[in-house]
C-alpha cells in the first residue's frame, strides 16, 4: 500500500517562489489501478516523479509498506527503486545502446540478489514471447518502430518483478492504434499480475480504463470520478 | 604548432644559406684522409690574387700536464696561416692564436688538471693554454664528442714530433674567393669534378654544410611527418566535434528547417561559424607559434654565438588563418553533407546516429584532407618523395590501426555476455558508437606506436650495447699506435695487448661495377679495413676458405655487408682505393663476425699482401684490471702522446648520451600527437556524457547506484587509452624485436617500461577527467534529469 501524506513541491529562484501543488494526500492500494489527469504543466509527470521516488517533496512524505522512502538512504532507494517500482516513459527511454533483449534484462542484470541467470533469461524469454517481439530480441532501438520500442519499456517493467507500476503518458509518441494496443498489452499484465499501477494520461478514454481518476489542478489533487 | 615549425625550420635553412661561408669555412672546402696538393689539376690554377687558401689538419694525441701525471685525449686541429677565412674564433679571454699557444675546449682544462696560461706538453712540445675555446669560427657543435677539441698552429704541432703519417689525420683545403664571383659555377664544377676523381670530399658554401643540411632536412621531415600526424588528429579532432555539434544543437537545426531553412542557407550558418573559428584560431595559433619559435631562436642564436633570425611574424599569421579555414572548412564537408541526409523529424526524435546518418561518411567528402595535410608537409618539408611516403604510411598504417580497432571492439561486443554488468554496458556503448569508437582508439594508437616505438628501439639498442660492452669488451682501447711503438706498448700494457691494422680506403667496384655512384652512403663513405693471415675468434666462414699466409691476393667480406653492397659471390673481384692508389683483390671467403664480442670489426680483410704495403695506424685492445688504466694512460700519455686511450665506460656512456639525446628529441617532438589524441578522447568523452543524459535517468530509474555509474563512465575513458596503449605496445615491441633480430642481430630482447607509465600516467589523466566532468551528471538529482526530457 501507498501512504502519500501532504506532499507539496515547490521551485525556488531568486525572484520568486512556484508551487507546483500543496498538501496533497492520498492512500493507493495495492493492485488499484488510478490514473492522473490535468492541463499542461498542472504538476502530474511532477507528482509521478515524487510518489516513484525519482523526486523529493519539498514537504510531506510517501510510504510504502510503512517506510518514508525520501528518508531512507540513496542506497536503500536504489534498491527500493530496482525491486519495488518500474517506471515506462513516454519516450520510451530506451538504452540505445543496448539490444531490446539487453534493455529488458537491464532492472534484473543491476539487481544482485543471487537470482540466477538461468532463472533471468527465462523471465526475459518469456515476456519477448507475451509481448510478440522475440524476433526483435537482438535488434537495437533505433531499429524498432515506437509500438515496439515503448512494448520493450513495458517488458523492461514486468522483468523487474515491481509491485507498482508508474506509466508516464505511454501512449503520447505513439499513434492511435498502436497506443490502444500498447494499453491493452499494459494493462492485460497488470490486471494478470494485480499490479498496481499508477499512469498519466490527456486521454479521457484511456482515464476511464482505470479504477479511479484524480485530477490535478490549481496544485489540488482531487477524485474526478470512479469507474465502476 | 604549423607556425612555430614553418619558423624555426625556415630561420634555420636561411642561416645555413646565409651562412654558409661561415659554417663550412671557405667558399669551396676539400677534405680527405691524406693530404692535398694544392698544385693539382684546378687547384694549381687558381690565380693566387684572387682567391686565399688555407690548409689545415685534425688529429687526435695525447696532451700531459707539465707538473703531474694528468693526460686527456684532445682531438686537435692544427691550423695554417691564413686561418680563419671567416668568421673568428672566440675564446675566454680573447687571444690571437699565437707561437706555441693553443686554445681548448673547458672538459680539456678539467681533464687535464691545468688552467689558462699554464702549460702543457704534447710529446715534445710544451704549449701555453691561451683561452678556453668557446666557439670555432666554422663550428656548428652536436654536443657530442668523444675528446676535447683543442686548436693550434699546424707548424708548432711539428714540434711536438708526432708522425702524422701513422695517425689517423684528417687533411683540409679551404679556399675563400677574394675578388666577388671568381669561382664561377664552372670553375666550382671542375673543382668537383677533381675531388670526386681522387675521392676527396667537397663541400660548397652555395649548398651549405652538407651534413648540417641532410641533419635539418632529417629534422625537418621528422617534425613534418609529427606535424601531419597531429594535422590528421585535428582533423578528426574537428569531424568529432561537428558530429557533437550536430548532437548538441539538432533541436535548433531541426527547429530552424521546420520553419522553412534549406540545407544551403543552415549550411551557410555553419560555415561562417566555422570560418570565423577556423580563421581566428589558425591566425593566433600561428601568431603565437611564430613568437614563440622567434624567442627560441634569439636564445638558441645567443647560446650558439650564431646569428640566426626569426621569419617575419604577420605574414605567417595570415597563412595560419587562411590554412586552418581551409582545414576546418574540408573538414566539415562530412558535417554538411549529414544536414542534407537528416529529416527534421529525425531531429526531434534524437536519431543522429541511425544507419542513414552514418552514411555520409562517404569516402569522397575525406579527399581534401589528406591533399591539404600534403600541401602542408610539403611547404614545410620541400621533399615531395617524404610527402608521398609519409602520408601513404600514414594513411595505411591508420587504416590498419583502424581495422584494428573495429576487430578489438567487434570481438569484445560478441564476448560481452562474459562480463559483468558494468563492462558489458562500456563495450555495447564504444560498440554502438562504431566509426566514432574506431577512430578515437585508432588515433590514439597512431600517437603511442610513434613514441613508443621509438622508445622500444631505443631501449633495445642501449640494454644491447651495454651486455655486450660489459659482458665480453676489453676495459680499455688503444687508438693511433704506430707500428713502431708496437713492442714497447706491448710491454707497458702486458700480454693481453691485441693490435690490429687499419688501413683508410674507399670501396671502388665489385666485379666492375661502379661502388661510388651508390646512393647509400654507408658504401660511398671511406673505411678502416685490415690485413691478417688468421682467423678470429668469434669469426666464422660462411662460404669459401679462410686466406692463409700462402694465399695471395685475397680478400675476406664480411657477410653482412657483402648483402649491403648487392650480393658478392666467391672469386668476384673487389677493386678499393687506398691513398691515392687503386687496389684490387678476389674474395675467398664470406666471413661472419661475433660484433658483441668487443673486438674491433671490419668489413673487409685482406691478406698482408695485398695492403700491408701502405702505412698504418694500429688499433688495440687492452684486457687488464680497471684499478691499472689510470696508470697505464698516464704512462702511454708521457711516452706516447699520439695513442689515444679510450675506456670502454667512457664509450658507452657517449653512445648513450647520444642516443638519449636524439631519442629524447624525438619523444618530445612526438608529444604534440598525443596530446591531440588525448584532445580527441576528452572530446569523445564529454560528447559521451552529454548524450546520455536519458541513459543515466533509465539506469537510476531502475536502481543503478550512482557511483556505479560513475565508475561506468570513467572505465569507459579508461578502456580507450588502454586499447590504443596495449595495441601500441605490443606493436611496439614487435618492431624493436624484428629489429633486434634482422638488422641489428642483437641477441637480447627488453621489454620497455617507458610506455607503461606513460599509459598508466595518462590512464590517471583521463580518469581525473572523467570524474570530474561526469560527477555533476551522475550526482544531479533525478529530477534535473526528468526535466530535460
Amino acid at each position: 500500500m501507498i501512504e502519500i501524506k501532504n506532499i507539496s513541491k515547490s521551485y525556488e529562484n531568486k525572484e520568486e517562489v512556484t508551487t507546483i501543488f500543496n498538501n496533497i494526500s492520498l492512500d493507493i492500494e495495492s493492485g488499484q489501478k488510478i490514473a492522473i489527469i490535468g492541463p499542461s504543466g498542472s504538476g502530474k509527470s511532477t507528482f509521478l516523479s515524487i510518489v516513484a521516488g525519482l523526486d523529493k517533496p519539498t514537504t510531506g512524505s510517501v510510504f510504502y509498506d510503512g517506510v518514508d522512502i525520501h528518508n531512507i538512504p540513496e542506497k536503500e532507494l536504489s534498491r527500493f527503486r530496482n525491486e519495488k517500482v518500474g517506471i515506462i516513459f513516454q519516450a520510451f527511454e530506451l538504452v540505445q545502446f543496448f539490444t531490446a533483449y539487453e534493455n529488458v534484462m537491464l532492472p534484473l542484470s543491476i539487481r544482485s540478489n543471487g537470482q540466477s541467470v538461468k532463472n533471468k533469461i527465462s523471465i526475459v524469454d518469456g515476456l519477448f514471447e507475451s509481448t510478440n517481439l522475440s524476433h526483435r530480441k537482438n535488434s537495437l532501438p533505433a531499429t524498432l518502430s515506437g509500438g515496439e520500442q515503448q512494448r520493450v519499456a513495458i517488458a523492461r517493467v514486468l522483468a523487474s518483478g515491481c509491485d507498482v507500476i508508474f506509466a508516464d503518458e505511454p501512449t503520447g509518441n505513439l499513434d492511435s492504434i498502436n497506443g490502444k494496443k500498447i494499453l491493452d498489452l499494459l494493462l492485460s499484465f497488470v490486471d494478470n499480475s494485480s499490479k498496481t499501477l499508477v499512469l498519466i494520461t490527456h486521454d479521457m478514454n484511456i482515464a476511464k480504463q482505470m479504477d479511479v481518476i484524480y485530477e490535478i489542478k490549481d496544485g489540488q489533487l482531487k477524485i474526478a470520478s470512479h469507474v465502476a | 604548432m604549423f607556425g612555430g615549425s614553418i619558423s624555426i625550420s625556415q630561420s634555420i635553412s636561411n642561416y645555413f644559406i646565409s651562412e654558409g661561408k661561415t659554417i663550412i669555412g671557405g667558399d669551396i672546402v676539400l677534405s680527405a684522409a691524406r693530404p692535398i696538393d694544392t698544385e693539382e689539376g684546378p687547384l694549381k690554377d687558381l690565380d693566387r690574387n684572387n682567391v686565399t687558401i688555407a690548409k689545415e689538419y685534425s688529429v687526435q694525441a695525447v696532451f700531459k700536464n707539465i707538473n703531474s701525471s694528468s693526460t686527456v685525449a684532445a682531438s686537435i686541429r692544427a691550423v695554417g696561416d691564413n686561418f680563419p677565412l671567416y668568421g673568428s674564433v672566440v675564446s675566454e679571454p680573447a687571444f690571437s692564436l699565437v707561437e706555441n699557444g693553443i686554445f681548448a675546449e673547458k672538459s680539456f682544462l678539467d681533464k687535464i688538471n691545468a688552467k689558462v696560461g699554464e702549460n702543457v706538453l704534447l710529446g715534445d712540445g710544451v704549449f701555453r693554454i691561451l683561452g678556453v675555446l668557446k666557439k670555432e669560427p666554422d663550428g656548428v657543435s652536436l654536443g657530442v664528442s668523444f675528446a676535447p677539441q683543442v686548436i693550434m698552429r699546424a707548424k708548432d704541432f711539428s714540434k711536438s714530433n708526432i708522425d702524422l703519417s701513422q695517425s689517423r689525420s684528417n687533411y683540409t683545403i679551404l679556399i675563400r674567393e677574394d675578388v666577388q664571383n671568381y669561382l664561377s659555377l664552372s670553375s666550382r664544377k671542375n673543382i668537383e669534378a677533381f675531388a670526386k676523381e681522387n675521392k676527396i670530399r667537397y663541400d660548397d658554401s652555395s649548398n651549405g654544410p652538407n651534413n648540417f643540411v641532410r641533419g635539418l632536412s632529417s629534422v625537418k621531415s621528422f617534425v613534418g611527418i609529427v606535424l601531419a600526424i597531429s594535422l590528421f588528429l585535428v582533423v578528426v579532432n574537428i569531424i568529432t566535434n561537428l558530429t557533437y555539434v550536430l548532437s548538441k544543437f539538432k533541436k535548433t537545426i531541426a527547429i530552424l528547417k521546420t520553419f522553412g531553412a534549406t540545407n544551403t542557407e543552415i549550411q551557410k550558418i555553419y560555415s561562417l561559424i566555422l570560418g570565423i573559428i577556423g580563421v581566428s584560431a589558425g591566425a593566433l595559433g600561428s601568431y603565437l607559434g611564430v613568437v614563440a619559435s622567434n624567442s627560441t631562436l634569439i636564445f638558441i642564436s645567443s647560446n650558439t654565438q650564431s646569428q640566426i633570425n626569426g621569419i617575419a611574424i604577420w605574414p605567417t599569421t595570415i597563412w595560419g588563418g587562411v590554412i586552418c579555414l581551409i582545414v576546418i572548412l574540408s573538414s566539415a564537408l562530412p558535417f554538411f553533407r549529414s544536414l542534407d541526409g537528416i529529416t527534421a523529424k529525425q531531429l526531434l526524435a534524437n536519431i543522429s546516429y541511425d544507419a542513414k546518418t552514418k552514411k555520409y561518411t562517404s569516402f569522397l567528402l575525406y579527399i581534401p584532407i589528406p591533399l591539404i595535410i600534403s600541401t602542408l608537409l610539403y611547404i614545410l618539408s620541400s621533399d615531395i618523395k617524404l610527402v608521398a611516403y609519409s602520408m601513404l604510411g600514414l594513411m595505411c598504417s591508420f587504416a590498419l590501426f583502424m581495422a584494428l580497432a573495429h576487430f578489438i571492439v567487434r570481438f569484445l561486443y560478441k564476448i560481452r555476455n562474459s562480463f559483468s554488468f558494468i563492462i558489458r554496458s562500456i563495450i555495447s556503448s564504444l560498440s554502438w558508437r562504431g566509426y566514432e569508437t574506431v577512430i578515437v582508439i585508432a588515433s590514439i594508437m597512431t600517437a603511442f606506436s610513434g613514441v613508443f616505438i621509438i622508445s622500444a628501439v631505443e631501449t633495445n639498442i642501449l640494454a644491447n650495447i651495454r651486455q655486450n660492452i660489459s659482458e665480453k669488451a676489453p676495459p680499455l682501447y688503444l687508438v693511433d699506435i704506430t707500428k713502431s711503438q708496437i713492442e714497447d706498448v706491448k710491454k707497458i700494457v702486458g700480454e693481453t695487448f691485441i693490435s690490429y691494422p687499419i688501413i683508410r680506403g674507399r670501396l671502388l667496384s665489385v666485379n666492375n661495377k661502379d661502388m661510388t655512384l651508390s646512393s647509400d652512403p654507408g658504401i660511398t663513405r671511406e673505411f678502416n679495413m685490415t690485413y691478417r693471415s688468421t682467423l678470429l675468434a668469434g669469426e666464422k666462414i660462411v662460404s669459401g676458405i679462410w686466406h692463409s699466409d700462402i694465399t695471395k691476393n685475397s680478400v675476406s667480406i664480411d657477410d653482412s655487408f657483402a648483402e649491403d653492397i648487392g650480393g658478392v659471390n666467391i672469386g668476384d673481384k673487389i677493386e678499393v682505393f687506398i691513398q691515392g692508389i687503386n687496389v684490387e683483390a678476389v674474395v675467398t671467403n664470406i666471413r661472419s663476425a661475433d660484433r658483441s664480442s668487443g673486438t674491433p670489426f671490419f668489413f673487409l680483410v685482406f691478406s698482408p699482401d695485398v695492403i700491408s704495403k701502405f702505412p698504418a695506424s694500429y688499433f688495440g685492445s687492452v684486457d687488464v684490471p680497471a684499478q691499472d688504466i689510470t696508470k697505464i694512460q698516464s704512462e702511454l700519455g708521457a711516452k706516447y702522446p699520439n695513442i689515444i686511450p679510450i675506456e670502454t665506460y667512457v664509450l658507452f656512456s657517449t653512445v648513450s648520451n647520444l642516443v638519449d639525446n636524439v631519442v629524447l628529441a624525438l619523444k618530445i617532438i612526438g608529444i604534440p600527437s598525443i596530446i591531440l589524441g588525448l584532445i580527441l578522447i576528452f572530446v569523445m568523452t564529454g560528447q559521451s556524457i552529454y548524450e546520455r543524459r536519458s541513459d543515466v535517468l533509465v539506469f537510476r530509474a531502475f536502481g543503478l547506484k550512482s557511483k556505479s555509474i560513475l565508475s561506468l563512465f570513467i572505465l569507459e575513458i579508461i578502456s580507450l587509452v588502454l586499447v590504443a596503449g596495449v595495441v601500441a605496445y605490443a606493436l611496439s615491441h614487435a618492431i624493436a624485436y624484428a629489429l633486434n633480430r634482422f638488422l641489428f642481430s642483437f641477441g637480447t630482447f627488453t621489454l620497455d617500461s617507458m610506455p607503461v607509465f606513460t599509459v598508466s600516467g595518462i590512464i590517471i589523466l583521463v580518469s581525473l577527467f572523467a570524474y570530474i566532468i561526469s560527477k555533476p551528471l551522475t550526482n544531479s538529482p533525478l529530477k534535473n534529469l526528468l526535466a530535460e526530457k
